[in-house]
């Protein structure tokens, strides 16, 4: 069902995921050093290391299945939005209830020239990953265009 | 602006000085126990000023189109107000500025401002809000006529209940009945120690340790005595304080508004649109059920509370639960007549029900257990969890469900610590429709269904549990549709 992500998604999310494992491999250093000048315990810094290990590779894999589950949908009502590998989430929003839509990118996702695309209802946010720019805009107009058509309920 | 800025009624001044003494209050003890009293002059004097001040500056007008308030000396603001924005009007009256004929008004619009309320004019008289309140419908109803050209069909029925005035005043022996059943002792209790830890900081050092040595001579009984009396008082004092707010509540529906009014000391007033309400909610808690009363809200789309947060109005307090669906149509149009039952009603599966009771009963058990260790062998009566833990979980699966009504009406019910709540929600007022199912559910097929419904400026999901996957996406179509 539904439309999937840009392919070029997965490059964005496992240069997140790199950029991530940097981070951690930094903290670790940090934490190295600090075995060594300031005597802190080893298992401590063993056991963090482990999380962040396992948190990566985690991340790595679960990548590919995170792009495989992801879709979304526009009709004329509603938009659907289907995320998640291990709980998995089928979101209807009705066009009518939509309050605005925001375009975002982050360097990443410039990168990619992609945009994610964030759906605001009156109580919730509904996110799309990212999509390239045509997309983006093009179904920016849509859902704008469905929602200006019945504003009367909130006057 | 042909209309001349007016000046609140002077005895605004006295609502902001008592106003600055309910914020001040702990520093005018604290300097009269001191007998500082140059300075306590001084500090009076310099706040009369301020608030001479305040009320000199702070001017409103209203016309036909707006309603404008400016306010400040040296930061000078100006709202402006356009009628058919406004969502609630607020007023409150104490009983002594009843013969005066005053009242205080929030009015609250669309926009969000962090909850506080747009234009608050603490003192006017009821005929300035009668006539804001009427400038308010004409320019609503201005509006509604533009629409109604566009549909024929609705003409004619808007054209015969805008004539129509439904009212409901609440019985003495009603207002008994909620006050005996309400559960407000726990914030009364809340309310005593926060004005014990009040009273530890600032009382010298000791005072309190000389109570509790004096405490500490008599017998346990004694003390037990004293803490039964203490809440014998609590449970008093919580009847008597719902008694008094609730005191004459009444509740009005007349063309698109719904007014509800209640109060003893202090009359409050709210008055919300109708198309702003988005569901209607019957409540029972287990000591409601037991007795077969209900409690009827209203999920509003605006500030209309008296918690800034949320929109909760109530609409009847308590009422037998047979009547209660009756007696809510006569205010809430589309609670369509004799349809209170839909033709399938979902809810979870055995194995679902099964999946309640042992979310429940598992940290039921752990924490058990630990106690049975820890205090063998008294920890045993920890054991009495389980059931009880059983209880809920099963309660939970046998009340919790899902339907659909005529009329493009959802029924939600949700049961929670036998007590439980009904939804009636139309789709149109449905934010977003949600099915969860995690790795764990694929293999039952079973799916949570989340609703999320607007109640003042945040959302509240109404959660149906495990629900298989087919009845949930059966709700899910019916929605996408």
């Amino acid at each position: 069902m539904g439309q999937q992500l840009p392919e070029s998604i997965k490059s964005v999310w496992r240069l997140q995921a790199s950029l991530n494992l940097l981070i951690e491999m930094i903290i670790i250093v940090g934490m190295l050093c600090g075995f060594y000048f300031l005597k802190w315990p080893m298992w401590i810094v063993a056991i963090i290391a482990a999380i962040f290990i396992i948190f990566s590779i985690a991340e790595f894999i679960l990548i590919s299945y995170r792009y495989q589950f992801w879709r979304y949908q526009i009709s004329d009502h509603d938009v659907e939005v289907t995320t998640g590998f291990f709980v998995r989430k089928t979101t209807a929003v009705p066009i009518l209830r939509i309050q605005d839509v925001t375009l975002s990118a982050g360097p990443l996702l410039q990168f990619k020239k992609l945009q994610s695309v964030k759906i605001h209802t009156a109580t919730a946010v509904h996110e799309i990953g990212g999509v390239d720019h045509q997309t983006a805009t093009s179904l920016k107009t849509k859902i704008m265009d469905l929602a200006k058509e019945e504003d009367v309920y909130d006057s | 602006m042909t209309a001349k800025p007016k000046y609140l009624h002077p005895a605004a001044i006295v609502v902001f000085l008592t106003q600055a003494v309910k914020e001040w209050w702990i520093l005018l003890v604290l300097g009269i126990a001191n007998r500082l009293w140059w300075w306590l002059l001084l500090a009076v004097c310099l706040e009369l000023i301020i608030e001479v001040i305040r009320y000199a500056t702070f001017t409103y007008t209203f016309d036909e189109h707006e309603l404008v308030i400016k306010r400040g000396l040296i930061n000078k603001r100006q709202s402006h107000l356009t009628y058919p924005k406004i969502q609630t009007f607020q007023t409150k009256q104490w009983f002594f500025m009843k013969p005066l004929g005053l009242v205080s008004l929030k009015i609250e619009t669309s926009a969000q401002t962090n909850n506080r309320a747009e234009a608050n004019l603490p003192v006017i008289s009821i005929a300035e809000v009668d006539q804001l309140e009427k400038l308010k419908q004409n320019a609503a109803s201005h509006v509604m006529t533009t629409e109604k050209t566009v549909d024929n069909d609705e003409t004619v029925s808007q054209g015969q209940e805008k004539n129509k005035k439904q009212r409901y005043q609440i019985k003495w022996h009603d207002l008994n009945l909620y006050a005996l059943t309400s559960f407000s002792i726990v914030p009364i209790l809340l309310g005593l120690s926060v004005v014990y830890n009040r009273l530890e900081e600032m009382l010298p050092d000791g005072f309190m340790d000389k109570i509790f040595e004096s405490f500490g001579q008599r017998t346990n009984q004694v003390i037990f005595l004293d803490i039964l009396v203490l809440l014998l008082l609590a449970i008093l004092a919580s009847y008597f304080f719902i008694v008094q707010r609730y005191y004459h509540f009444e509740i009005t529906t007349q063309g698109e508004q719904l007014t509800t009014q209640k109060g003893l000391f202090q009359t409050d007033r709210v008055t919300v649109r109708l198309n702003r309400i988005q569901s209607i909610v019957f409540v029972q808690s287990w000591l409601r059920q037991l007795l077969h009363l209900t409690t009827v809200q209203a999920l509003v789309a605006a500030n209309a509370s008296d918690n800034e947060k949320s929109g909760d109005v109530v609409v009847i307090p308590v009422v037998q639960n047979k009547a209660s669906y009756d007696i809510a149509q006569h205010f809430i149009k589309w609670l369509a007549v004799g349809h209170d039952k839909p033709t399938e009603w979902l809810q979870a599966s055995h194995r679902g029900k099964w999946a309640m009771i042992r979310n429940v009963g598992l940290p039921a058990l752990v924490i058990s257990v630990i106690i049975c260790i820890l205090w063998w062998p008294y920890g045993l009566g920890s054991l009495v969890l389980l059931p009880l833990a059983w209880a809920l979980g099963s309660y939970a699966g046998h009340t919790t469900g899902v339907g659909i009504l005529q009329q493009d009406m959802l029924r939600i019910q949700i049961g929670h610590f036998f007590g439980k709540k009904t939804y009636y929600l139309p789709k149109k007022n449905v934010q977003s429709c949600q099915i969860k199912q995690s790795i764990f559910m694929r293999r039952t097929t079973l799916a949570h269904l989340m609703i999320r419904v607007r109640n003042g400026d945040v959302e509240t999901v109404l959660e149906v549990r495990y629900l298989p996957l087919q009845d949930a996406h059966k709700i899910y179509s019916w929605f996408t549709q």
